[in-house]
């Protein structure tokens, strides 16, 4: 499959949830049909590069595997979403995908730029704003995203530019400037956090989840397909200093602002701004290790996100206590995977970022250690908060008391069909076994609280079995991180 | 119905030194004037201005799509303002006394002295700027252009606490970051995303504007 059919598929997806949120059975299951045909649709992308207009497209080994992943969270983020009673946001779950496909696959810098600063801006558009006609996290995050992206032009025309000096490397320090610059701030990259906690409270957790776990990423592969195609970038500059320094930042204030933290909006941010600061210093190694284990770093950071961002919006969504209890679980797994306490792959990584600090500068390492710290202080907190606010019984909702009938006579037409309706059903259900019934009845006034049990459990399962498989992920990691340009 | 010709015949009436003086007097109303409905026309005279400038370097046709969009833009802009400003009007009339300290002020009192003081100083800025240094090689004329544009939206956005204005704001960073990037890049691809992301950013903003409050008085330990 080409991946211009890819793309309409896509679009049909984003546009068929779009619709459907209006109704939430038909939410859920257009949820979790378009993730099951994405990710199979996806696996069966043809490996062959298209051309138009003298660019070309082609999805590279690490690139499909990304989008994969990225599809399967987008569509269990769309589901959990589409248990709530707002669920104006599920179709910007895949709406970004349609542009952010195109930075995934094209060869250009430029163009791979507008399409991910794109899909950045479609996000904005699921925010919500918390006062009306205000200026507030939406509005300055898009202000970000068109400043960041007009840094990160200048920055590759300076690239260009150099070949016609190419013994002096004035113009490839001011690429590295410009492209730090914009890369810091859309990638809110320590000291340009500022914009992180506003955008956070102006968006539900799943667009967070997206944004910064999903869409955030693309940055990093724009910029090394750059240095794959300029690799003086790398060789003669000093962007894995610059790439090494915000990554420390990033981990020490990520930790640091987690510690007085409750919003959970804020909390998954400045938790992943912690995970994508131990991203900065594997890439900063500049070796295939260092890019697998980075690799596996954004995965992990994406997934946990994810299932953070999920629990929160189902235990929101779900009166049932079971429910709440379970989703408090799951996000817990979460947390620890983001900070790197989970079993496996992501405590490899980090442990072996961490060894290394411990044999070089052991201050660096033990500030490192108190950032972790500082998250996991930071998800107590919440999680002692999510305790505090669950009730000791959900109200029980008296399915028998009367409803007054409306007084429109479009109302009281309605009111006489669903009475019939409900009488026929009655009279129908008179035919069919008593524990039939019973199971059916319990299905369908629970079906939420059933199907979001069941997506919470395999997430759990899922997050588990990924701990406990690091070579399976490792070894994929480091195949496809060998054919990336800038390692070759 | 006048042609291209006559466009472009219209457009070579304008000099230099009308152009630059046009777009000064643009980014001075809408970094100064509260009325949404002058902003809005001086938002239109600068896709007008700049599409006149622009089409010294890329062909009138093309540079003429510009001005497509500043009008698309603009018309955006004034349907949204003109479905919210009768909200806000009465929302101003019956809010009650404590739901008014809730809404957010800005930390200055931005009056009108103020943002004249914060104007005058980007324009010193710009003047001294552009005096020493030059984006790569970039000619004079859209050096300073570019840069009092993207310097006047940037003082738009930081001064404003209203969406559109913002929007306005950063419709003129756009256009000033675009006339500085067609200055050294002379790429008919850029030029297309750039109105395109003009078109995007409109949207945004016309949508963070219209869009309805969520605040719930609840900020810290919110479950």
């Amino acid at each position: 499959m080409s991946l211009s059919v890819f793309i309409l598929i896509l679009v049909a997806a984003a546009l068929t949830l779009h619709v459907a949120r209006y109704w939430r059975p038909l939410a859920f299951v257009a949820s979790a049909a378009t993730t099951v045909i994405l990710v199979w649709v996806a696996q069966n992308i043809g490996a062959g590069t298209t051309e138009i207009f003298g660019m070309h497209f082609g999805l590279q080994p690490l690139a499909r595997d990304y989008l994969i992943v990225a599809l399967a969270l987008s569509g269990i983020l769309a589901i959990a979403t589409s248990f709530g009673d707002v669920r104006r946001g599920l179709g910007f779950l895949l709406w970004s995908w349609v542009v952010w496909l195109v930075a995934l696959a094209i060869d250009d810098f430029v163009i791979g730029v507008f399409a991910w600063v794109s899909g950045l801006a479609i996000i904005v558009i699921a925010m919500e704003p918390r006062h009306a006609q205000r200026t507030g996290g939406a509005a300055y995050f898009l202000v970000l995203i068109v400043i960041a992206a007009g840094l990160l032009l200048i920055g590759h025309r300076f690239v260009q530019l150099f070949p016609l000096t190419p013994d002096r490397i004035t113009l490839l320090d001011s690429a590295v400037l410009f492209l730090a610059w914009g890369l810091g701030l859309l990638l809110a990259i320590a000291p340009f956090i500022l914009w992180l906690g506003p955008m956070a409270d102006e968006a539900p957790p799943p667009i967070i989840a997206v944004l910064l776990g999903l869409g955030q990423p693309l940055g990093l592969w724009l910029l090394y397909l750059l240095i794959g195609q300029s690799p003086r970038l790398l060789e003669q500059t000093d962007l894995n200093v610059a790439l090494a320094i915000g990554g420390l930042g990033s981990i020490f204030i990520g930790g640091l602002l987690c510690v007085f933290e409750r919003r959970v909006g804020r909390l998954m941010s400045y938790a992943g701004l912690l995970a994508l600061g131990f991203i900065l210093i594997d890439l900063a190694r500049g070796t295939l290790e260092g890019a697998a284990f980075a690799v596996i770093e954004i995965f992990a950071r994406a997934l946990s996100l994810c299932v953070m961002a999920a629990s929160v919006t189902i235990a929101r969504a779900i009166p049932n206590r079971w429910v709440k209890y379970l989703a408090l679980g799951v996000f817990l797994l979460g947390g620890l995977n983001l900070v790197g306490l989970g079993p496996g792959v992501a405590l490899a990584t980090r442990w072996n970022v961490l060894l290394d600090f411990e044999a070089t500068d052991r201050r660096i390492f033990i500030l490192i250690l108190l950032s972790m710290l500082g998250v996991l202080i930071g998800l107590a907190r919440y999680v002692l908060t999510w305790l505090e606010t669950l009730p000791a019984q959900a109200p029980a909702q008296d399915a028998l008391a009367p409803t007054p009938p409306p007084e429109s006579i479009s109302g009281r037409i309605r009111f006489r069909l669903r009475g019939a309706w409900l009488a026929w059903r009655a009279r129908a259900g008179q035919r069919v076994p008593a524990s039939v019934r019973y199971t059916a009845g319990g299905i369908a006034e629970h079906w939420r609280a059933l199907f979001a049990g069941i997506l919470l459990s395999a997430l759990g399962a899922f997050l588990l079995w990924y701990s406990v498989s690091p070579n399976l992920w490792l070894q994929r990691a480091l195949e496809t991180a060998a054919q990336l340009a800038f390692i070759r | 119905m006048p042609s291209l010709n006559d466009l472009a015949s219209a457009f070579a009436l304008l000099g230099t030194h009308e152009l630059e003086f046009g777009l000064v007097i643009a980014v001075g109303v809408v970094a100064l004037v509260a009325d949404w409905r002058i902003a809005l026309v001086a938002l239109a005279a600068q896709y007008l201005l700049v599409a006149v400038l622009l089409s010294t370097l890329i062909p009138l046709q093309i540079a003429a799509v510009r001005m497509i969009a500043g009008g698309l833009v603009a018309m955006m802009f004034y349907i949204t303002a003109r479905r919210v400003q009768p909200q806000r009007r009465r929302r101003a009339q019956t809010q009650p006394q404590e739901s008014r300290v809730l809404t957010p002020r800005a930390i200055f009192w931005v009056n009108l002295p103020f943002r004249f003081v914060g104007l005058t100083l980007v324009a010193v800025g710009v003047i001294a700027a552009s005096d020493q240094i030059v984006l790569l090689n970039a000619p004079l004329l859209f050096w300073v252009t570019g840069l009092w544009l993207t310097m006047g939206g940037l003082l738009t956005i930081a001064l404003t606490r209203d969406a559109l204005r913002l929007g306005m704001g950063l419709l003129f960073f756009t256009s000033g970051f675009g006339i500085i990037y067609l200055s050294i890049d002379n790429s008919l691809v850029i030029y297309a995303l750039l109105v395109i992301a003009d078109l995007v950013i409109a949207l945004a903003i016309a949508h963070i504007a219209s869009a309805p409050a969520h605040f719930q008085g609840k900020r810290r330990g919110e479950m």
